[in-house]
């Protein structure tokens, strides 16, 4: 991934339009769009339709697999040292989001970063309560049932949120993430 | 190489709105009598050689985990009121 530096002070004062970078390589876009269609589909196809619903939850547990393993060798916005902040650092970001005050990040922000091990963390749940009700030992069996359908729900939760983070975030600095996260472009706008 | 990044989830979308969807469940017709209880269906499952592990309600039908006698793991829906086997379902 070559990173575009361009200083703008140097650009000798005509109106030139703003410098691009691409961001998320094409792991990162097509992990991110692989996963939206699996899960949604395992999601609508359960109770309804077994065979889809189970491959469904194979394909998101072997996208998320790949992540994690391109979160530590991965480009540099796809590695998770790229985007874990300590809990203070996300809070801090909250607070001046809702006051549309919060930093421009260029890869994930503070709060997208702990989004994106929420949810890796509940699918890899989903993942392994899902595997279990296919085994003998847990066959039918009542609690694991509940547990998976009560962290999907929480997946669910978390997506909503995720959305509107990335409408607020989307709108604070008026750049089109979700465009981003299609072609890996984005404006690399100076700091502020 | 750009095509192939589509190619995935597009696929992923086709399946899931084909038409063949329903393959799940049971439907049971008639069911306004006295329904038997999740006890009576149990014991009518053992008899027939199943090792029955739950009884829940599924739509119009109960529906029963439980191992066949081969030690497969299949779900069987039966009639809430007259506990015929409308349906044997064997776990992929």
């Amino acid at each position: 991934m070559t990173e575009l530096h361009i200083d703008q002070a140097t650009d000798g004062g005509g109106v030139t339009p703003p410098p691009k970078v691409k961001v998320w390589d094409p792991v990162v876009r097509v992990f991110h769009w692989s996963l939206v269609t699996a899960f949604f589909t395992a999601w609508i196809s359960a109770e309804e339709w077994d065979r889809v619903h189970e491959w469904m939850g194979y394909l998101v547990l072997g996208l998320i697999t790949v992540r994690i393993l391109w979160g530590i060798i991965g480009a540099r916005h796809a590695r998770f040292a790229d985007f874990v902040y300590r809990p203070s650092t996300i809070l801090a970001f909250l607070r001046d989001s809702t006051h549309l005050r919060a930093k421009r990040y260029l890869g994930h922000n503070p709060a997208g970063g702990a989004m994106v091990m929420a949810l890796l963390a509940c699918l890899a749940a989903v993942s392994a309560t899902g595997i279990m009700l296919t085994s003998d030992t847990f066959w039918g069996v009542e609690w694991v049932e509940e547990l998976h359908e009560f962290i999907v729900n929480l997946t669910l939760g978390l997506v909503g949120l995720h959305i509107a983070g990335v409408v607020v975030a989307s709108l604070e600095h008026r750049e089109n993430l979700v465009g981003s996260m299609i072609t890996g472009w984005k404006t690399n706008l100076p700091k502020r | 190489m750009r095509k192939l990044y589509f190619a995935v989830p597009s696929i992923i979308a086709a399946l899931s709105i084909s038409p063949a969807f329903a393959s799940g469940g049971a439907q049971c017709e008639n069911t306004s009598g006295e329904w038997l209880s999740h006890e009576a269906i149990s014991t009518m499952a053992t008899e027939m050689g199943y090792d029955v592990r739950r009884v829940e309600t599924d739509d119009s039908c109960y529906e029963v985990y439980a191992f066949d006698q081969s030690g497969r793991r299949v779900e069987i829906y039966m009639h809430p009121v007259t506990g015929v086997v409308v349906k044997v379902e064997h776990d992929s």
